[in-house]
């Protein structure tokens, strides 16, 4: 559905360009929208074309074709019966009615079949985007909303294929029915189209004004709604009922309800007299159309199958007219402006191969950050400056610093999701960028704060690390086991086949945080990649779980290099290398005694967290005396 | 008997569908309504009247004569209540319009009343808690629902007028009519239950389908990366999508026939009815006006036979979902509400062998738990997680009641207390603290509302709390809105910053009982610290109750609780337990020997 906060967004960006590029981008979508069935499915598409084509010349033909039977019948009112002609030109009449309701019948048919096929080709480019674009794009907040509504649309543009084809075809209905018209009275013809053609337009598009969606998009209704959440979302509904929030909420809601009805009653009121006056305008041309074409017919200037002729096309005219109005600005507010971010979207560069060297398998590598400087880009402020360290094979690391030092930016330098704006960053001595990206990747497992959850079973939420290799079952299960995580799953009753999470199966486990920590650890196993990162895993662990994860993180590290981000120091003091980072810079490394005799600021994090922990342990033993 | 229940329900269902708008705003619903009647009937006088002037016409051109005047009368009426027509369409669409907003605005409430005030016991548990989440999604479609019934008061207005006017040229002929357009109904209702069957079947594929689509998103984007596993979703897609679409495509056929067969039956009445008509306008019993009557009235009555389905089967439809919302309004709170007692000061809170069961789950997650806490102490709660620590904090501020024993207040049962000042003698850090999208002030006063202008209250908690730290150098001090939601000049706050706006939320309400729940679980090791001292001097002179998985800080506590599955196993201070050394004594030294 409609995201209001990016139609806000949408609107603002939207009265930046002028109406010529919005045209022009709308078109261009329209267009990228009907060549697409034809690489989906060409001759789906093609029949379908035609028959739309058929479908549309129905209206013109028949209206032609009564004229004809009109004649004929007001023969038979005057006493003579042409019979065989008269039963032909109905039985053509019939045929053609019953032939554009089949028509449209098939129109849906294949409608939805190419609706669906496109839908297919388009989530699959989709998803092929998504998974090339370089991690940049989902850290910042713009391509994420554009991400968002792509990600919303798909449905929505999937359907504009067809929906643009049965326009066209109703402008080309319009167009035909018209020329029928123009071609036996131009003048009369004119006289309407004139008339009716503004009169319409504008009191459709006074009438769309009127239309939610220009009071959607207003902050006023954005805030309503946010209250609205605030009573009825299960993330606050805690803190509602302990500060008695809810009579409070509810008056905010309830006035920001009334002044947006408030407002959009003003626009009503202006709005309302000027549709009323556009109204009798059009009208006016309709009915003047009809009575003088009456008055003719009675003073016996046109005869009778001429005017039923005139009244079947202003008919068809009046019904068309509107719908392709509406259809059109529907497609120029909404739908456009969607495909214009999706083909936007689509144009976004793909992370570059920059390098072709593939890393040796089995190998450690030696990292090195060289002097290595980093901003965000769209951002303003460095967040690594001039950052240097060596990582050793088989090094056990670990990275302090509080919240925006820079911890996490350096993992993901590593991982090459970024790459340095200043400095190099090598491994082995070769710099990161000569490597094939793939072959980098490969060489990294893992473990982030927030595990990922996959709503699948447990065997597959462990194997899809390493999804190449073969037969890993019994390789799943091992890992399992070291990472404590086994004993557990066996009294499941469906074992390893045990689907996670509820989202397809009422039956499925929810795991607590401490259980997907487990599982991420066992991933990692399974994975055997030569470096480790756990970022930050016990925020919520309790004091057994921590120590375990902590213990399986130790045995996982034992041949590997292991790279550790905690704010815990009791976890970190057991790694041989400790680096910390402050503001963006490297500002003391070393293991924990060297760092402790340099009485740093690490040795005044380790005082914080340490004294405590030795002044309860002393007054233990100090007992322990008495 | 089963379908005696089943057109029971409809009907039921029906109602409440009309009772929506019509409480939504009885004047707009009598609007609406007569509108709906007026349109009705006009455009069938338009077509009387048509008829009329095109007899005439052909009379006059054909040679008879014809009086103007006659001719020119039914032009008038003709132009009057066309133009009638056309101006109650577009009044019938503003006050669309602005009814569509009366029943939003009336659904909206109704849900909004409701939601906020059920227990908390809803939200949590999960099979009720979609229910609610769902509610919402469904409330427009309610709200459609609601509206088609004047759709289906036109379509029936309509289509017994087209029939009553048909009879008049041949009751045969009507009744022909209806005949055939019963296969069209019986097999468009076929249509409609293969569709609906289908949609059932294959929500549950499409969004499995779906879901691989979503694993391309954000958080899944570093495993992606890292692990390749790009091709694999793809391919369980298309995987996924071919036996989707294989039974779409068997369905639209079969629909596609089945309509194909429904409109051939059905042009087989089109040309009985031309037959017939020719032959009476060669008798002149009807003139050539009658025709173009008579066609578009069968016409009519045809479109408006579909149309009457069509909204039917949505409606069917809307009526699941309006089922649901039903539900929700008439779900009864778990707890009762009774209490009358205000309660002032805490003096001693006892939990006598409390035992808890959270609804629909079957392993009780408290169990003969028992401990008291006196006014002044410090108490820590210790545990690993599941062992029921966040449990009794809900139970504490009754957001559940106990399933066993009782938990008393001053020698009093919780239960009689008067729920608002109940919670009102608390203040609360939840772990998942909410971050409001409003000014820090805000942020932080929103515990004690009546004392939201005390300038100087605020002031002193947010140096208390650290929050003056980093608010003092804003442009706005204090009053700077937080998070870009709604302002872009708003601030994006840290973790910690947010801990500190939410500490000072606690602490503002002015009240005995201070409770934390794992108040520095993501933060550093100095906010850790900074907190934490902060603490001991803000629980000065209150009673305060402590979570925390870090046991230093559950030391600088009067009274530990150890707490292990459900049950107290252990209680007493850092020294005795220590002493004791039980499983307190084991989690300490795990989390200290690592110090050494």
């Amino acid at each position: 559905m409609l995201c209001a906060d990016w139609f806000l967004k949408m609107n603002k960006r939207q009265n930046k360009k002028t109406l010529k590029q919005r045209l022009g981008a709308s078109c261009a979508s329209a267009l990228f929208a009907v060549c697409l069935p034809f690489r989906v499915a060409p001759f789906l598409y093609i029949l379908f074309l035609l028959i739309q084509l058929l479908s549309s010349t129905i209206p013109a033909v028949s209206i032609v074709l009564f004229q004809q039977v009109m004649a004929e019948l007001v023969l038979v009112y005057q006493g003579t019966l042409h019979t065989e002609r008269l039963f032909l030109l109905i039985g053509v009449y019939l045929v053609l009615q019953a032939l554009s309701s089949q028509f449209s019948n098939l129109i849906q048919l294949f409608s939805s079949l190419l609706t669906d096929r496109a839908k297919r080709y388009i989530d699959l480019q989709t998803m092929r985007q998504l998974a090339s674009i370089p991690m940049a794009h989902f850290d910042s907040k713009t391509d994420q909303d554009t991400i968002q509504v792509v990600m919303d649309s798909q449905m929505m543009i999937s359907q504009t294929i067809t929906w643009i084809v049965t326009i066209l075809g109703m402008a080309y209905t319009f167009v035909s029915v018209s020329g029928v018209f123009l071609a036996q009275y131009p003048w009369l013809a004119l006289v309407f189209l004139l008339t009716y053609i503004p009169g319409t337009a504008a009191s459709y598009l006074l009438s769309r004004k009127l239309d939610r969606w220009s009071i959607d998009s207003t902050s006023e209704f954005r805030k309503k709604n946010y209250y609205k959440s605030l009573l009825t979302q299960p993330k606050y509904a805690k803190e509602l009922r302990l500060f008695h929030l809810e009579e409070e909420f509810r008056g905010r809601y309830n006035s920001l309800w009334n002044h947006l009805r408030a407002q959009k009653e003003g626009i009503f009121r202006k709005g309302n007299r000027r549709i009323m006056f556009t109204t009798i305008c059009s009208n006016l041309g309709y009915l003047l159309v009809v009575c003088y074409a009456v008055f003719q017919t009675f003073i016996g200037g046109m005869d009778v199958a001429s005017l039923t002729m005139i009244i079947g096309a202003i008919g068809s005219m009046s019904g068309t007219f509107p719908a392709l109005i509406s259809n059109w600005v529907t497609y120029f507010g909404i739908v456009a402006p969607r495909i214009t971010q999706y083909r936007e979207f689509l144009s976004w560069e793909k992370e570059r191969q920059t390098g072709a060297a593939r890393f040796p398998n089995h190998d450690i590598p030696e990292i090195r950050f060289d002097k290595v400087w980093f901003r965000y880009p769209g951002t303003d402020f460095d967040v690594l400056r001039g950052v240097s360290f060596t990582i050793r094979p088989g090094e056990k690391v670990a990275l302090l610093g509080i919240n925006g030092s820079g911890k996490s930016t350096i993992l993901k330098l590593l991982m090459r999701f970024y790459l340095p704006d200043r400095g190099k960053i090598t491994l082995n001595g070769i710099d990161i960028r000569e490597y094939e990206l793939s072959s980098i990747r490969r060489l990294f497992t893992a473990c982030f704060q927030e595990v990922t959850h996959y709503a699948f079973d447990v065997m597959e939420n462990i194997t899809l690390s390493d999804i190449d290799r073969e037969h890993g079952e019994e390789r799943a299960v091992e890992s399992a086991r070291e990472s404590g995580i086994d004993q557990e799953i066996r009294q499941w009753e469906q074992g390893y086949r045990t689907p996670l999470t509820r989202m397809f199966d009422k039956q499925g486990k929810e795991l607590s945080g401490g259980q997907w920590q487990k599982i991420a650890i066992a991933r990692a196993f399974y994975r055997d990649a030569p470096v480790v990162i756990l970022d930050e895993p016990s925020a919520s662990l309790d004091a057994l779980a921590e120590d375990r994860i902590f213990s399986s993180f130790s045995r996982l590290c034992r041949d590997r290099t292991g790279i550790l981000v905690s704010h815990r120091l009791s976890n970190t003091i057991s790694c041989n290398h400790i680096i910390v980072l402050k503001d963006g810079e490297v500002c003391e490394q070393g293991t924990h005694e060297q760092l402790m005799c340099r009485r740093g600021y690490y040795a005044y994090l380790y005082h914080l967290q340490s004294e405590r922990y030795q002044e309860g342990a002393k007054t233990d033993a100090e007992a322990e005396k008495v | 008997m089963q379908k005696q229940k089943k057109y029971k329900n409809i009907l039921r269902d029906f109602i409440y569908s009309v009772r929506i708008p019509f409480q939504a705003s009885r004047k707009y619903f009598l609007c609406k309504a007569t509108t709906t009647v007026i349109l009705a009937a006009l455009a069938f006088f338009v077509l009387i009247l048509w008829r009329d002037t095109l007899n005439l016409v052909t009379d006059a051109a054909t040679g008879t004569s014809v009086p103007f005047s006659k001719i020119a009368v039914l032009l008038a009426l003709y132009f009057l209540c066309y133009m009638a027509q056309k101006f109650i369409g577009v009044a019938d669409e503003l006050i669309q319009y602005k009814y569509n907003d009366a029943v939003e605005v009336y659904l909206d409430n109704m849900m909004v009343q409701k939601i906020s005030g059920i227990d908390l016991a809803f939200f949590d548990d999960s099979e009720l808690g979609d229910q609610v989440a769902h509610s919402w999604t469904i409330l427009s479609s309610v709200q459609m629902t609601a509206w088609k019934m004047f759709t289906l008061l036109d379509c029936v207005i309509k289509m017994a007028t087209s029939f009553a006017l048909l009879c008049s040229l041949s009751i045969w002929l009507a009744l022909l009519v209806v005949l055939l357009s019963v296969p069209a109904l019986a097999l468009s209702h076929r249509t409609s239950r293969l569709q609906y069957e289908y949609q059932m079947d294959s929500a549950k594929k499409y969004r499995r389908m779906d879901y691989n689509k979503e694993l391309f998103y954000r958080e899944y984007a570093a495993d992606m990366r890292l692990y390749g596993l790009a091709s694999k979703f793809m391919d369980n897609y298309k995987e996924l999508w071919s036996q989707w679409y294989h039974n779409r495509k068997r369905v639209s056929l079969k629909t596609c026939v089945i309509n194909f067969g429904s409109m051939l039956l059905l042009s087989v009445g089109d040309v009985a009815m031309y037959v017939d008509l020719v032959g009476r306008l060669f008798k002149r019993v009807i003139g050539i006006g009658d025709i173009s009557y008579f066609t578009s009235l069968l016409s009519n009555f045809r479109s408006n036979v579909s149309t009457f389905l069509f909204v039917m089967v949505e409606i069917m439809q809307g009526f699941q979902e309006l089922h649901r919302v039903q539900e929700l309004m008439e779900m009864e709170p778990l707890m009762e509400h009774g209490g009358t007692y205000p309660l002032d000061e805490i003096k001693e809170i006892c939990f006598e062998q409390v035992g808890f069961t959270y609804p629909r789950q079957k392993e009780p997650v408290l169990n003969d738990c028992s401990f008291t806490i006196t006014k002044g102490e410090t108490v820590g709660l210790v545990g690993l997680n599941g062992a029921g620590k966040t449990t009794i904090v809900k139970l504490l501020l009754r957001f559940y009641d106990v399933t066993q024993g009782k938990i008393t207040i001053n020698g009093m049962d919780i239960r009689d207390y008067e729920l608002t000042s109940l919670r009102r003698a608390f203040g609360v850090l939840f772990q998942d603290f909410v971050r409001y999208s409003m000014t820090a002030k805000e942020n932080i006063s929103l515990s004690d509302l009546e004392h939201c202008e005390d300038i100087r209250r605020i002031n002193t908690i947010s140096r208390q709390s650290g929050v003056s730290e980093f608010a003092l150098e804003w442009e706005h001090g204090l009053d700077t809105p937080l998070t870009r939601r709604f302002d872009n000049t708003g601030i994006e706050l840290s973790g910690g910053q947010w801990q500190k706006i939410s500490l000072a939320r606690t602490l503002f309400r002015s009240c005995d009982f201070i409770v934390l729940d794992e108040p520095s679980a993501s933060l550093d090791p100095e906010s850790e610290y900074r907190i934490f001292e902060q603490f001991k001097q803000l629980s000065e002179g209150k009673t305060a109750l402590l979570i925390s998985h870090r046991l230093s800080n559950i030391m600088l506590c009067s009274h530990i609780v150890v707490l292990d599955g459900g049950h107290v196993s252990q209680q007493g201070t850092h020294q005795e337990l220590m002493e004791q050394g039980g499983e307190y004594a084991s989690l300490f030294t795990i989390q200290s020997r690592k110090y050494q």
